[in-house]
């Protein structure tokens, strides 16, 4: 045995035992190394790293990390007759469930014919891998595929405890258990306050079969500066607007223009936060979902939820709610999938910050994607966004059997020109 | 907004006040981590990169936010 998943990671095998949890992200390049070049790089990097060797079995005493039979990262190698052939096989790979209990739980696509721009697609099971270790195994991925890359020897890790190990001491022993029931009151009261302004106007699950469809955008170099510096001026971080902006355009168009509470789902990046601080290299899910209701005007000022937002995210984090939101999350998600009934939010958004790749280095990444799956009891509409290349990439997820392609490029577009004009105006 | 201290007369204290204003923490020291260390969240961030902006007249572009790590970092930064 490796190790017992921690709730957080309980949670997201959870989910992925009734529907796939995968995140996939898509590494464009002008110029590819050859596909059996990348498997072998791919292939050495799984001795590196632990959890690449992973699978996930269920113990008596809940789900539990076990060394994968067979090893070895199979890359499927896929023809790119158009240039967005590869959103097919993103769509593809965010459906296809891993087999978790034989492992491993990552998987590659190549999308080219050789030597002209190909797409790299790395698939993993989200219960081993959070934004941060994804955007640092594909700049190790590159740099072990380049020439004499081979020759390089790779640190072997050791294994990671669950971030829960590492957690700050006031949620350590006795203290854990005080601080959670004072989350809990306050979980509970805003669950029946939500339920009683709402009242049956959420929309509910879709029906099955769905299918999970993408779709992308980005802000250009000049629209990416100017909603820095008016979000700055503001002060307010990007994530909040992006969020306001997300929150007020499903309100208008999903929601008839109600006034009404929305709940929306934040991801915070916990590897700062752990003591000690767990490095991006050490691959692992150390990251915590908090859970908001923010009521949404449909006509409300951008800046005004946006700020809002951002007192909502802050006085939650500064109590330490991220880590409560993380030991409950178990329990919340058994709960969701018992009640089959409710949605867990309107909206999901992660703001992963800069993503540093090389530009320069053989494999010139020219554009960069990342997806994570839902499911009919997940978000809306959700958003995976980053800063890349000094521009903001957008990249959206949305429930074939609930949404249209036309609904959702509409409500892209709409967040798209919302976010213009702000930048304009600054 | 008056500038009482333009950004070459600017010491490292003057930051150290800037953040322990911030996060509410009475000593802070030179070398200590913004995040891991002082448990600032990324909204504390937003606001000492904007303070230090308006204060010292620096534009600070957001692909740069990852490098500053410390009290130090963001003194530097603050120099240009």
């Amino acid at each position: 045995m490796m190790r017992r998943l921690d709730a957080f990671e309980s949670a997201l095998a959870l989910s992925d035992s009734v529907a796939p949890l995968n995140v996939v992200a898509v590494l464009r390049l002008a110029k590819g190394p050859p596909p059996d070049v990348l498997e072998q790089a791919l292939n050495r990097l799984q001795h590196r790293h632990p959890l690449l060797r992973a699978r996930i079995t269920q113990g008596v005493d809940g789900h539990v990390f076990e060394p994968s039979d067979p090893l070895g990262i199979a890359v499927r190698r896929a023809s790119r007759d158009r240039s967005d052939q590869w959103v097919d096989e993103a769509e593809a790979e965010l459906n296809q469930r891993f087999d978790a209990a034989a492992g491993p739980l990552m998987r590659g696509v190549y999308v080219g014919s050789g030597d002209g721009p190909c797409e790299v697609l790395l698939t993993f099971h989200h219960g081993i891998m959070d934004a941060a270790s994804a955007m640092h195994l594909c700049r190790e991925l590159l740099v072990a595929s380049e020439e004499g890359g081979a020759a390089q020897v790779l640190e072997l890790l050791p294994e990671q405890p669950a971030a829960e190990t590492f957690f700050p001491a006031s949620y350590q022993g006795w203290r854990r258990g005080a601080r959670l029931a004072v989350f809990a009151l306050r979980q509970v009261r805003g669950e029946i306050r939500d339920r009683w302004r709402v009242r049956g106007r959420w929309h509910p699950p879709p029906p099955e079969p769905c299918r999970g469809r993408i779709l992308s955008f980005q802000l250009s170099e000049a629209e990416t500066s100017g909603l820095t510096r008016c979000a700055r001026r503001h002060r307010v971080t990007l994530h909040s607007v992006f969020d306001a902006a997300m929150l007020l355009t499903v309100a208008r168009h999903r929601y008839g223009g109600q006034s009404l509470p929305l709940r929306h789902l934040v991801f915070a990046n916990l590897r700062p936060y752990l003591d000690p601080p767990v490095s991006d290299e050490n691959l692992g899910a150390y990251f915590a979902m908090l859970r908001f209701s923010t009521a949404v005007h449909p006509q409300r000022e951008l800046w005004e939820l946006a700020a809002e937002i951002n007192r909502e995210v802050y006085t939650a984090s500064k109590r330490g709610e991220k880590f409560a939101f993380s030991l409950t999350s178990a329990m919340m998600m058994r709960n969701i999938l018992r009640l089959g009934s409710q949605r867990m939010a309107a909206t999901a958004l992660s703001y992963t910050g800069v993503a540093k790749l090389d530009r320069d280095s053989p494999f010139p990444v020219v554009g960069l994607h990342a997806f994570v799956s839902s499911f009919r009891l997940g978000p809306e509409y959700t958003a995976q966004v980053r800063l890349f290349a000094g521009r903001l990439w957008w990249d959206i997820l949305y429930l074939d059997s609930e949404m249209e392609p036309a609904e959702a490029e509409q409500l892209a577009d709409e967040i798209r020109k919302l976010l213009s004009v702000e930048a304009a105006v600054s | 907004m008056t500038q009482d201290v333009t950004k070459d007369e600017l010491t490292i204290a003057e930051i150290q006040t800037l953040v322990s204003l911030q996060l509410g923490i009475a000593s802070v020291g030179e070398e200590d981590l913004l995040v891991s260390e002082l448990g600032a969240e990324s909204a504390d961030v937003v606001n000492l990169i904007a303070a230090v902006e308006d204060k010292y007249d620096v534009v600070i572009a957001e692909d740069e936010i990852p490098e500053i790590r410390s009290v130090r970092d963001l003194f530097e930064r603050a120099r240009g």
